[in-house]
């Protein structure tokens, strides 16, 4: 069942345990009595071929990604159909967030964006299911420019740097990415 | 800090996780009143956060660029209402720090007045969603992207889901345009010679849709659209000897060669003049009605004011001269 994993036992306990000094100045804290139930042993029922099989998924899902905020930053469309397909908030709010700001200030973006990424980890025995991806992605010729006048954004651009994603597996069977971080500050 | 990267992918998960309730407990029990914290017992996950700026999504790498900008889209806000040194009424529904907010976003989702955040379901549900729960994606502070988190609830916060309020479209048409204080001529003015006591005064104000309308401007929201008009009543002059002229239009500047000079003002004076000589700091208050209509067949008005700064008046006694 869902309900036995670790992970999120883990939440309730820390959110019940931290919540407890947070609502003492106000209201009772309403913790549920309910007994957490020991966590159940993991054990590694899936094979290679399902494990590769996420690994495929998660990178498909992950360059589809790429593209598609590559077309949407194109075209200023923070509600472009595509994001949707493959990312899943909180990153799908953020990336729409980011395209909506940029058109804003009349601005998009323009360029290749050179990617290669490798999967970090696959954990399939946990509730979501997950994948961890790290990219070294170049964005030297990925530039913001004002749409109008093609110019370069002043303070804008980046080299290439470390960026890391998770793919998470949806309960209808698709692999979205939902946490993706781009770490201009750790160049590769 | 948060960032994440190879490593044993479970162990890792559950750090960020706790790190991530660690932060968000911190971030909401120094933002939120403890109103906010009174609903059920929520579970809470950070989103991206870092010191000095928001972490950008992969591929959108310099999202912080338009951080130093001043005109940083105001997201939600648009900033209320601009420039008005007079008591304006321009309360909103939705506020944060006194400053109004939309109340919905089509991004971040609907504003809670009581935590200041927005809520919005997340898309699609995570996998670990319990049955009888829902994740949000909840951004604090008005709308600061750096305070996103995840919330587990039970039930939607106050005022989810609420459908547009043309009031609200209306106030955002509002906030789109500026209605400018009134510029003022008055004669006799200080600074070209003093008046005296007992003669009229003239008092005018810079004419123009600007400065007394009509403006006209609409907000939409979600298939609805609000349309305002904007237009000056009347205009009340401060004379600064606690009188007060109220004219319906800007005036007629005063000419020395003109029809009326030496007379009274045609349209907007003191026609008695000062009684007293002293110097006085005119001012002058506009006071705006703002019409709007919306597309689902409402009605409504708001009023704003709108006040200028002084002009100086030298009033002299009349010197009879005996010798």
């Amino acid at each position: 069942m869902r309900a036995r994993h670790p992970g999120r036992w883990a939440i309730f306990l820390v959110a019940a345990l931290a919540a407890g000094p947070v609502a003492a100045c106000g209201t009772e804290p309403d913790a549920t009595a309910e007994p957490l139930p020991a966590p159940e042993k993991a054990t590694p029922t899936h094979s290679e071929a399902d494990e590769r099989a996420a690994r495929e998924a998660a990178l498909a899902a992950y360059s589809g990604y790429l593209a598609a905020s590559r077309d949407a930053s194109r075209r200023s469309d923070p509600h472009h159909p595509e994001l949707a397909r493959f990312l899943a908030d909180p990153l799908l709010t953020r990336v729409r967030l980011t395209i909506r700001e940029a058109k804003e200030h009349g601005a998009m973006r323009t360029g290749t964006l050179v990617s290669d990424p490798t999967v970090t980890a696959v954990s399939l025995d946990t509730v979501p299911a997950t994948v961890e991806i790290q990219d070294c992605l170049d964005a030297t010729r990925y530039r913001l420019v004002y749409a109008k006048t093609k110019r370069v954004v002043p303070g804008s651009g980046g080299g290439r740097h470390l960026a890391t994603a998770t793919a998470t597996r949806y309960p209808d069977g698709r692999w979205l990415i939902n946490y993706g971080v781009a770490h201009e500050d750790q160049p590769c | 800090m948060l960032t994440r990267g190879g490593g044993d992918a479970a162990g890792a998960r559950r750090v960020r996780r706790l790190a991530g309730i660690g932060l968000a407990l911190l971030l909401a029990a120094a933002v939120a009143p403890p109103a906010a914290a009174a609903g059920a017992a929520t579970t809470v996950r950070a989103a991206a956060a870092r010191a000095g700026g928001i972490e950008c999504p992969v591929g959108q790498h310099d999202c912080n660029v338009w951080d130093d900008d001043p005109g940083t889209p105001g997201r939600p806000g648009d900033g209320g209402d601009p420039g008005d040194g007079g008591g304006s009424d321009a309360g909103g529904k939705c506020q944060w720090n006194g400053r109004v907010v939309a109340c919905y976003d089509e991004d971040l989702g609907w504003f809670d007045n009581g935590s200041g955040c927005y809520y919005k379901l997340e898309e699609p549900q995570p996998p670990d969603t319990p049955e009888g729960k829902q994740w949000y994606l909840v951004t604090c502070n008005g709308g600061d992207l750096g305070s996103q988190h995840e919330e587990l609830l039970d039930a939607p916060p106050p005022g989810y889901g609420t459908p547009p309020d043309p009031e609200e479209l209306a106030r955002r048409a509002l906030a789109s345009i500026s209605l400018l204080p009134p510029r003022l001529g008055v004669a006799p003015r200080k600074s070209k010679g003093p008046g005296l006591v007992g003669l009229p005064v003239w008092m005018w104000a810079s004419p123009g849709e600007d400065y007394f309308g009509p403006l006209q401007a609409s907000a939409s929201d979600r298939g609805l659209t609000v349309s305002i008009t904007a237009k000056v009543d009347r205009i009340v002059w401060d004379m600064d000897n606690g009188e007060k002229v109220e004219c319906t239009g800007p005036g007629t500047p005063y000419e020395v060669n003109g029809a009326h000079a030496g007379q009274p003002s045609p349209d907007c004076g003191y026609d008695d003049g000062y009684p007293r000589a002293d110097t006085y700091d005119v001012s002058a208050t506009t006071f705006w009605t703002v019409k709007w209509q919306s597309s689902s067949g409402e009605s409504g008005q708001i009023t704003q004011t709108r006040t200028s700064g002084t002009a100086q008046i030298q009033i002299d006694e009349l010197q009879v001269v005996t010798r």
